[in-house]
């Protein structure tokens, strides 16, 4: 199997994730898988910390838009009201994310975010298990696809391109591919539909959250078979 | 300085003009600290009525209705009174504080708009919020970020402007101020890095 090598871990990509998600520019899947990597990469979080604080001064600096005097009292008629306006967060289980093997602070944020909470592995393909997250929205959504992957240790996921983007976080393990090699709380961005790999996990085997954009190109007849009948 | 009225000299504020010799740019952070401290009302309005327009037209600037707009400013407003106990003037400028807020919403808003389905009433970009507990651009830094754009030679503030709340690629930016591509690129670039410089977070990256 060919594997094209490529550069699209270049920072710039990255950053350009970064600033967009501060920025806000981002649609709600994308923003959570990002939300998610922040929470777990110290230099993602300092560096989306600065993009806010651009945000903040940008939007200061900018020409303000009048709002109305109903806006103000609204705010405050709401304020006076019972203080628990909001609902509460969603308990988080300790467990269910210890045996899905992420982070809870990555289980909160999935639960808040997606009416189904992640529950059962669908086996794959031998080594490889998938959970949907949120598979009725992905269906309105055109092919946006959250998912969580799991990959037994020293396993390969079938080798694939991506017609649209795909961003794989990697919550517990790593894998490595012909970009490079990835731990907890890496990101790893392929936006060129050139690009085919093939993710095998490390010793540890690999936990990641993926958003593809676009259904997913197999280059295994096999596997486009397969994907034919049980979706991508 | 961000607001526009900066030939005033710092506004003692209505009650005890404690940091009557700080700059008026620091008052935003103050009042915050107020309104979680104390619920004071009189703040609380004055933070809505210097930010509210702001995080309005940033929320039109990206394409959202005049009344999703103001809903979205009163949602954030509700949840800047809520937690306010939290902000903590040393970890975050009041602006950065609030626009993140708004930010949140806005993501809430637009997932509760195209999947009527998903959990959409619980404000999951909640989870998400870190800046409470971590001090990356305090109050100082981003002062200092301020006088930074507004030394930015124009054509280059104008581009960081538009790559940063303007739903547009860098090609798009390209055709539309007649530069290559590469030239936006690095003018972006050079921007950046100099607001990083002047925020102390210059790393090599």
């Amino acid at each position: 199997m060919t594997v094209t090598p490529t550069g699209t871990r270049a920072y710039s990509a990255h950053d350009i994730l970064l600033m967009h998600y501060a920025a806000g520019r981002l649609c709600p899947h994308e923003s959570i898988i990002v939300a998610a990597h922040v929470l777990l990469n110290e230099q993602a979080r300092q560096r989306v910390a600065e993009f806010e604080a651009l945000g903040g001064q940008l939007m200061c600096s900018g020409k303000p838009a009048a709002v109305t005097d109903e806006c103000l009292a609204r705010v405050l008629r709401r304020i006076e009201q019972a203080p628990q306006d909001l609902p509460a967060p969603t308990p988080c289980d300790e467990k269910k994310a210890q045996d899905l093997h992420i982070p809870v602070a990555v289980y909160a944020l999935i639960t808040s975010f997606c009416a189904q909470g992640p529950y059962g592995w669908s086996q794959l393909a031998h080594g490889v298990a998938r959970i949907d997250l949120m598979p009725e929205c992905a269906k309105k959504a055109a092919d946006k696809k959250l998912q969580l992957m799991k990959l037994e240790p020293g396993e390969a996921a079938p080798p694939h391109a991506h017609e649209g983007r795909e961003l794989t976080l990697v919550l517990e393990g790593g894998f490595t591919d012909a970009t490079g090699s990835y731990g907890p709380g890496d990101i790893l961005i392929i936006d060129n539909p050139a690009v085919v790999h093939q993710p095998t996990a490390t010793q540890e085997g690999c936990v990641c959250l993926t958003l593809t954009e676009a259904p997913l190109g197999f280059i295994h007849p096999l596997y486009r078979l397969l994907h034919a009948f049980f979706g991508s | 300085m961000a607001s526009g009225k900066s030939h005033k000299p710092p506004q003692a504020l209505p009650e005890k003009a404690a940091n009557a010799g700080a700059a008026e740019k620091v008052r935003y952070e103050d009042l915050l600290v107020r309104v979680g401290a104390a619920k004071d009302r009189a703040s609380f309005v004055r933070l809505f009525e210097y930010f509210a327009p702001r995080v309005k037209s940033y929320l039109l600037k990206h394409g959202a209705s005049e009344t999703a707009a103001e809903e979205i400013v009163q949602n954030t407003f509700v949840t800047v009174w809520e937690k306010a106990a939290k902000y903590n003037p040393k970890k975050a400028a009041a602006s950065t504080w609030i626009f993140t807020i708004a930010r949140n919403k806005r993501i809430d808003a637009l997932r509760r708009e195209k999947f009527v389905d998903v959990n959409s009433d619980a404000p999951a970009m909640e989870n998400a919020s870190y800046t409470a507990e971590e001090d990356y651009a305090t109050a100082e830094d981003v002062n200092k970020l301020n006088t930074a754009i507004d030394t930015l030679p124009p054509e280059q503030a104008a581009l960081l402007r538009m790559a940063f709340f303007e739903e547009k690629s860098h090609s798009a930016i390209s055709r539309e101020t007649h530069l290559p591509l590469g030239t936006v690129k690095s003018r972006l670039r050079l921007a950046l890095d100099k607001l990083r410089g002047i925020m102390g977070t210059g790393d090599a990256r």
